[in-house]
C-alpha cells in the first residue's frame, strides 16, 4: 500500500513542470513520514489518512507550476514568435516603408515567453511580469514619438513599484509607504534635477525616514524625531539661503543624530531595521554625495551611490541565484543612467533594462531543472 | 474560518514549533494536529515552501526505521520572519479584542 500511495503522488506531480530530482525528494520524503507513521504504531489506512490524499498534497505542492501540456502548448506559441515578427516585420518595412518603429514586432517574443511563463501559471507575479513590458513600450513610443528619452525613463521604476503595490496587501499603510519612498523620492529627484534642481532637491530622500519613523510604536517618540527631522530641514534651508554657505549648513543634520543618542535609540533603529553596515554605509554616502555635491557640481548623477546601500543588503541576505536576479534592476538602472547620462545615449541605453527579465528567465529555468 | 488565513495562521505555528527545536516532517504534523484541527495535507507543503524561501533548511539523521530522516531547523532570515509574524500577530489580536470589548466604539 506505501508504495501505491508513493507512486500516486509520483505520478500526479510528474503531470506539472517539476523538475525529476525535485519530485524525487518529494517522494522520498513521504516514504520518511509514512515509515515514521508506521513506527508510530499506525497501521497503512491511519498514515494514509494522517499524511493527506495525494490529489490535494500534490494540488498544492504543484501551486506555482504549469501543467505540462497547457505550457507545451504556450511555449509553441512563443517558438513561433520570431517567425512571425520576422513576417510582419518585412510586411511593416517592404510594404509601408515603416522599417522604424516596426523593428518593434520584435519584442513580441519576449512579452509572450513573459505571459506564457508567468501568465499562464496564474501566479501571483504576473502583473509585476508584465510591468517591465509596459514600461518599455511607453519608454520607447516617447522617446522615438517626442524624443524625450530623459527623463521619461522613470517610467522603469513603476518596475518595483507595482512589485511593492501587489504584496502591500501583506504590509501596513506605513511599511508599504516607507518601501515607496525612495523611489516616489528618486522620481522627484530626478524630474527636479532634469531642469536644474539637483540641489536642494536631494533632501526629498529625507521622506525615507519621515515615513519610516511612522512605523514606530511609540507616538512621542514619532513625534520627536518627525519634528526634529523637519526642523533640520528647514535649518538647512534657511542657513543655505541667507548665508549662501550650504557646507556650513550641514552642520544641523548632527541634530537628528543628537537626538538619536540622547532618546538613546540609535542602537535600537539599528537592531530593528537595518544593519550596522547599511547604517554607516548609508550616512558615508550621504557625505560623499553632499560633499562631492557641493564641491564639484556631481548632484546629476552621483546619487547612483545611494543603489549601492540596498544592493549590499541583497548580497548580504539573498542567498543563491536569486541574488543575481534581485541586483539587476539596480545593475541595470546604472548601466542605462551612466550610458545616457555621460554618451547621451538614451535611446540605445533601455536595452539594459532587458537584462532584468532574460536573468529572471533564466534563472527561473535553472532553478526548474535543478 | 478563511483557508488563506487559516493557512498563514498554521505557517506561523509551523515556524515556531521548529523555531523552538529542530522537527522532522511526522513530528511537526503530529506536534501540530495535537492543539489545533489541521487538515494535514497542508503541513508539509508549507514546510517545503518555507525551505525553498530559505527560512528553514535541512539536514538528515539516520534512524533505525530505516531511511535517513529530514530535520528542518530555522535560519537566521527564518527567525527574522518569525519575529515579523509574532510582531504582525500580535498587533491583530489586540486589534481583534479591542474590538470585542467595544474599546474602539
Amino acid at each position: 500500500m506505501k508504495t501505491e500511495y508513493l507512486a500516486k503522488i509520483k505520478k500526479l506531480l510528474s503531470e506539472y513542470e517539476i523538475s525529476k530530482t525535485e519530485i524525487d525528494d518529494i517522494v522520498s520524503d513521504y516514504d520518511g513520514m509514512y515509515e515514521d507513521g508506521l513506527a508510530k504504531g499506525m497501521n497503512e489506512e491511519e498514515v494514509q489518512n494522517f499524511l493527506g490524499n495525494p490529489e490535494v498534497i500534490v494540488q498544492d505542492l504543484a501551486e506555482g507550476y504549469e501543467r505540462k501540456e497547457r505550457l507545451r502548448s504556450g511555449r509553441k506559441l512563443v517558438a513561433l514568435s520570431p517567425f512571425i515578427s520576422i513576417i510582419i516585420f518585412f510586411i511593416l518595412g517592404f510594404g509601408f516603408e515603416k522599417w522604424h518603429p516596426g523593428w518593434m514586432v520584435f519584442l513580441m517574443t519576449p512579452i509572450s515567453a513573459v505571459v506564457v511563463e508567468f501568465v499562464a501559471r496564474r501566479s501571483k507575479g504576473s502583473l509585476i511580469a508584465m510591468t517591465p513590458f509596459i514600461a518599455l513600450i511607453i519608454f520607447l513610443a516617447l522617446g522615438f514619438s517626442l524624443g524625450i528619452w530623459h527623463p521619461t525613463w522613470l517610467i522603469f521604476l513603476a518596475i518595483p513599484i507595482v512589485s511593492i503595490v501587489v504584496s502591500a496587501k501583506n504590509k501596513g499603510l506605513w511599511e508599504t509607504l516607507t518601501a515607496l519612498s525612495p523611489l516616489v523620492a528618486l522620481i522627484i529627484f530626478i524630474i527636479c534635477g532634469y531642469f536644474g534642481y539637483w540641489h536642494p532637491t536631494w533632501l526629498v530622500f529625507f521622506i525615507v525616514p519621515i515615513l519610516g519613523i511612522m512605523n514606530h510604536k511609540d507616538v512621542k517618540k514619532r513625534i520627536i524625531y518627525e519634528v526634529t527631522l523637519l526642523l533640520t530641514i528647514g535649518l538647512y534651508l534657511l542657513v543655505g539661503y541667507i548665508s549662501g554657505r550650504w557646507g556650513l549648513g550641514l552642520v544641523v543634520f548632527l541634530l537628528p543624530f543628537a537626538v538619536s543618542l540622547l532618546m538613546n535609540d540609535v542602537k535600537l533603529e539599528v537592531e530593528g531595521k537595518f544593519a550596522w553596515l547599511e547604517l554607516s554605509l548609508a550616512i558615508l554616502f550621504v557625505i560623499i554625495y553632499i560633499g562631492f555635491g557641493i564641491w564639484l557640481k556631481t548632484w546629476g548623477f552621483l546619487w547612483m551611490i545611494f543603489l549601492l546601500i540596498p544592493m549590499v543588503s541583497i548580497i548580504r541576505k539573498v542567498k543563491g541565484s536569486r541574488k543575481i536576479v534581485a541586483l539587476m534592476p539596480f545593475l541595470s538602472l546604472i548601466v542605462f543612467f551612466s550610458l545616457g547620462y555621460f554618451l547621451g545615449a538614451w535611446h540605445v541605453a533601455w536595452m539594459a533594462f532587458l537584462s532584468i527579465p532574460v536573468t529572471g528567465i533564466l534563472v527561473g529555468k535553472e532553478k526548474n531543472h535543478k | 474560518m478563511n483557508a488563506q488565513f487559516k493557512k498563514g495562521i498554521i505557517e506561523m505555528c509551523v515556524m515556531h514549533l521548529v523555531e523552538q527545536q529542530p522537527m522532522y516532517g511526522f513530528e511537526v504534523i503530529e506536534s501540530l494536529a495535537k492543539d489545533i484541527d489541521v487538515n494535514e495535507n497542508t503541513i508539509y507543503p508549507i514546510l517545503r515552501r518555507l525551505t525553498d524561501q530559505g527560512y528553514f533548511s535541512t539536514y538528515t539523521e539516520a534512524t533505525n526505521i530505516g531511511a535517513p530522516r529530514k530535520y528542518y531547523r530555522i535560519t537566521e532570515s527564518g527567525k527574522d520572519r518569525m519575529e515579523e509574524y509574532r510582531k504582525e500577530w500580535n498587533r491583530f489580536l489586540k486589534g481583534v479584542f479591542r474590538i470585542l470589548e467595544g474599546r474602539t466604539v
